[in-house]
């Protein structure tokens, strides 16, 4: 009897580990099919739109990118103790100094020949950034001899950053006057080791014994600010600058398309990638690029955007939202039809910034009325997710936007758990497609190493963004593909075992004239891709700039117009 | 009462169940939380080595002390790392994120050794084949869910499951993970309390007592059979890396069949769950169907492999990943079932073998394939399917012969 109870109740309890197994086999079964009928029955549809990303951080002194003037000494200073300058290493005599409106005078006395005036400046706001600094300055009493001016970043007469002669002799009744003399001051980005006392020395040598005076009649500096997304700048010991566009890119500032002269688009000047004082020996370089906050270069881009196909214009995080808001004002002077959206890398500040200056704008993209951001992971490449998604998390609190999420922090796992938060989604480095081999045989890539990918022949570049597209669209959410016309980025990461190699190996997927960029646009519209984010407008140190250059002409201008048409056809 | 019986009413089996079906889906998660990028290695080679840690820790562990302990101990580990994995860290420095990791990535080989090592040594029933069970279903469910079936089972299951948070956005759930994680931490409890019930019954204590009894020196026996199971269990591992990236990337077969994700992920998880429960059954219950049609389906799930050389949106691949789910579900049933058969002496050391080689191998693969894609790699992945699946096939016909002989 006895056992016969032990059988009953052992198999009672087998029934129901049998039943709750099966409760959890069907669980997931039934729970994915129910998502799946749910999800077919909510298809949503975006308008197709063409973005494409402009970048605006290319700026000359006087007007440079951000806008970051300094020294404000120079307009604000009501006494000659609120300059900044000190005169603690001068070796000269009779050392004065007086503000006068406009105009800072410094004279001394030089006793015995190299002898110094001295003049120790502190800044604080330029941080990490190539510094470009314009210096105006009147010299007399140069009968004596020439004086020789060095300029240095440190304390101590550490690193010489430029140096030059004012070897003119001239008339004793004539200032000597050196007018829009650039000098590039490269500073590192790893702020702590390479700001140790954020100042910076002027120093004047007289060569011989006599009287100096000075008269600084202005001193800008001004940050070619690189946002951070490369972890940090590449000024090397040579003192170059690597974080330029590549020598070979050069913008081509007068344009003929379509039987019109375009906006012209003005240089640099002496532009030349390197040292402050050398001037390039190509004439292609001189052109060099052009100042991204030129209204007239505005113009012209934006109105070569609209005739290109685009729709949306992306700005990409520049230095601050008086950037967006000037482009915005030269929209509305030439009455475009483009519409903006904004790039933000993850920034809150930032956010908030567009939200408040800018996202009110009839001109700022909105989908059913909601602005678009774009959240960028650039630059936090090494955040967990719960982290970014934490911070999407509080902007949709914050704020009625459209998220553009980033899947680039992702890399290599999508991870569509965050389409939770997004509304719509991309993968920003299409390179990478091509660096892995998805492209296709006739698309020479490279590998890390610099030589050529044996892998490349695939041509499933379409299943690189139908995956995406097929999470977005099963969430409900839409997929930007990015098209991209090629890349070089080279000149910001060097292969490895380059000098430029800094743990990031560079890319090169080549253009092959145009076939690149058409091959992206194909497989993106096979992707079924709700909106193409063309990568990008003006690139240029990574060589992915589909604006008018004088290598390409206005070929990928005449492409883009052509693949935006049959896209928002099909 | 048989003693083995006795030894599973202190540990239900269930308690075990529960434990690996959760720590295996947080693992799972865990790896998808993983920043991956061709720089980063360096911060990930602690994590890598927590991994094979684990590994060594608890082969230690196991030549000393008792199985059981392990599994509590890590499953609690488990449950915290998991927790702290989803709060999000505050500045620059990634705290929470990589305690939790490294919590989760040393727990998981011991859980892993102690759940499958506990079942070895006290699961003594083998092969059921009394026809009179056959008579009706629950009796025939009742034979395949023992705790062999449901440890290895849990395994699959986590997989569906990790897919289904997925599916529903709730992976990275605070409250979800905490529920989930209370769920583990409450089983281990539940197993230590009736331990130490039981060890003071008997008046013992967590140490392993060395007697070698006549059972022992039978086990030591077969120690033979080691090489020929270790074999089978190792084969396990393509399977085993499928199934934790997790089941490849079914995103882009969604989009190579045209059908949504959820159908296909439905379809993978219906693969999976038959793929196991007709591992069990014809493993068990000598099922011809089932033994003619595997090796031929085997075959047929290379095709898998060759996905992405179909072109886009073919409907043609759904029944192959329906049948590509059905291999990788029977190959890792067919294999434990038949490693837990010999009851090897060694199991622990060569599942801790087994561990150390999937790591190696996953993580190998992650990084050749990180800079580089191979659309070929998963069809060289269910070659490794086919070696279980025939052998599988001679192995019955074999025992077919000897049974007529009989």
């Amino acid at each position: 009897m006895k056992l016969t109870l032990s059988f009953k109740k052992s198999s009672q309890k087998s029934f129901n580990s049998i039943i709750l197994i099966s409760i959890l086999i069907l669980l997931p079964v039934f729970g994915s099919l129910y998502k799946a009928i749910d999800s077919s029955s909510h298809s949503i549809k975006f308008d197709k739109k063409v973005w494409c990303s402009l970048y605006t951080w290319y700026g000359v002194p006087g007007q440079p990118a951000g806008k970051y003037f300094y020294p404000e000494w120079q307009k604000n200073a009501s006494s000659p103790n609120d300059t900044g300058f000190n005169f603690s290493l001068s070796t000269m005599t009779n050392i004065t100094k007086n503000l006068i409106p406009n105009q800072f005078n410094i004279s001394g006395k030089a006793t015995s020949p190299n002898q110094s005036l001295v003049l120790h400046f502190n800044y604080s706001r330029v941080h990490y950034a190539r510094m470009y600094i314009e210096l105006n300055i009147s010299v007399n009493n140069l009968e004596n001899g020439d004086l020789k001016l060095q300029i240095y970043h440190r304390k101590n007469n550490q690193n010489l950053v430029c140096e030059a002669n004012i070897n003119n002799k001239i008339n004793q009744s004539n200032q000597f006057t050196i007018v829009n003399q650039v000098l590039n001051l490269y500073l590192n980005s790893t702020p702590i080791s390479y700001f140790p006392g954020k100042i910076f020395v002027i120093n004047f040598t007289a060569n011989d014994i006599g009287d100096y005076s000075l008269a600084i009649n202005y001193l800008e500096a001004s940050s070619w600010l690189h946002y951070d997304e490369d972890y940090h700048t590449y000024a090397d010991k040579d003192g170059f600058w690597y974080n330029d566009p590549p020598i070979h890119i050069a913008t081509a500032h007068r344009v003929y398309y379509d039987g019109v002269k375009w906006p012209e688009i003005p240089s640099y000047g002496f532009y030349n990638h390197s040292k402050w004082n050398e001037v390039p020996e190509n004439k292609a370089i001189q052109y060099g690029i052009y100042d991204s906050l030129n209204e007239s270069v505005i113009k012209a881009q934006l109105m070569l955007m609209e005739k290109a196909g685009i729709d949306v214009c992306q700005i990409m995080h520049p230095f601050g939202i008086d950037v967006a808001e000037l482009i915005l004002e030269v929209a509305e002077k030439i009455n475009s039809n483009l519409t903006f959206s904004y790039y933000i890398g993850g920034k809150l500040n930032e956010i908030a910034d567009v939200m408040e200056k800018i996202a009110n704008n009839p001109r700022f993209f909105k989908i059913d009325g909601k602005p678009v951001i774009n959240f960028g992971s650039t630059g936090s490449l090494n955040e967990p997710y719960s982290v970014q998604i934490q911070r999407a998390i509080e902007i949709k609190k914050l704020w009625n936007v459209i998220l553009v999420g980033d899947l680039y922090s992702s890399r290599y796992i999508t991870k569509e758990e965050m389409l939770n938060v997004f509304d719509i989604w991309y993968y920003y480095d299409t390179s990478a497609a091509y660096r892995m081999g998805y492209g296709a045989p006739d698309i020479p890539n490279y590998q890390p190493n610099g030589e050529l990918l044996p892998f490349n022949n695939w041509n499933h570049l379409d299943q690189w963004f139908g995956e995406i597209s097929t999470l977005c669209h099963f969430h409900q959410k839409g997929f930007v593909a990015i098209v991209i016309p090629g890349t070089d980025n080279t000149v910001v990461h060097g292969f490895i075992g380059s000098p430029l190699y800094d743990g990031r190996p560079g890319t090169i997927n080549e253009r092959v004239n145009g076939l690149t960029y058409n091959k992206t646009w194909l497989a993106a519209i096979k992707a079924n891709a709700d909106f193409i984010n063309i990568v990008s407008w003006n690139e240029l140190h990574e060589g992915t700039e589909i604006e008018p250059t004088i290598e390409d002409g206005v070929l990928y201008v005449e492409l883009t117009k052509y693949w935006s048409e049959i896209f928002k056809n099909t | 009462m048989n003693e083995n019986k006795y030894k599973f009413e202190i540990i239900n089996k269930l308690d075990l169940f529960f434990c690996m079906f959760l720590s295996f889906e947080f693992f799972l998660q865990s790896i998808r939380e993983i920043l991956l990028d061709r720089n980063i290695i360096f911060e990930l080679l602690p994590l890598i080595s927590m991994l094979f840690l684990g590994i060594i820790f608890s082969l230690i562990w196991c030549k000393f002390f008792k199985k059981e302990f392990l599994i509590i101990i890590f499953g609690i580990s488990m449950s915290f790392g998991n927790i702290i994995l989803r709060i999000p860290d505050i500045g620059d420095i990634f705290y929470t994120y990589y305690t939790g990791m490294y919590f989760i990535f040393f727990s998981i080989s011991p859980i892993f050794i102690g759940v499958f090592g506990y079942i070895n040594e006290n699961n003594k029933f083998g092969k059921k084949n009394n026809k009179d069970n056959k008579e009706n279903i629950i009796n025939i469910l009742n034979n395949l869910i023992d705790a062999k079936f449901l440890a290895i089972f849990s395994i699959i299951l986590a997989v569906s499951y990790n897919l289904l948070f997925r599916l529903l956005e709730i992976s990275n759930d605070l409250l979800l993970n905490i529920f989930l994680s209370f769920i583990v931490f409450g089983f281990c409890i539940k197993m230590f309390i009736n331990i130490i019930n039981e060890l003071k019954m008997l008046n013992t204590n967590f140490k392993i007592k060395r007697n070698y009894n006549k059972e022992s020196l039978e086990n030591l026996k077969k120690y033979e059979h080691a090489g020929k199971n270790s074999l089978f269990l190792l084969c396990n591992i393509p399977a085993f890396i499928w199934l934790t990236l997790p089941f490849s990337y079914p995103e882009v077969y969604a989009y190579l069949t045209g059908l949504n994700f959820g159908f296909t992920i439905t379809l993978i998880i219906i693969g999976l769950f038959v793929g196991a429960i007709f591992g069990s059954i014809a493993f068990r219950e000598n099922n011809n169907l089932i033994k003619k049609i595997t090796p031929i389906l085997s075959i047929l799930s290379l095709l898998f492999g060759f996905a992405p050389f179909f072109g886009s949106k073919t409907p043609i691949l759904i029944p192959i990943f329906l049948v590509a789910g059905y291999i990788v579900g029977f190959t890792i049933h067919y294999i434990f079932e038949s490693f837990f058969e010999q009851q090897n002496y060694d199991f622990e050391k060569i599942l801790g073998v087994f561990l150390f080689l999937m790591y190696f191998c996953l993580i190998g693969i992650k990084l050749i394939t990180i800079e580089r894609y191979m659309p070929y790699l998963e069809g060289l992945l269910a070659l490794g399917f086919i070696i279980p699946a025939f052998s599988f096939y001679f192995k019955k016909i074999k025992e077919d012969e000897i049974n007529i002989e009989f």
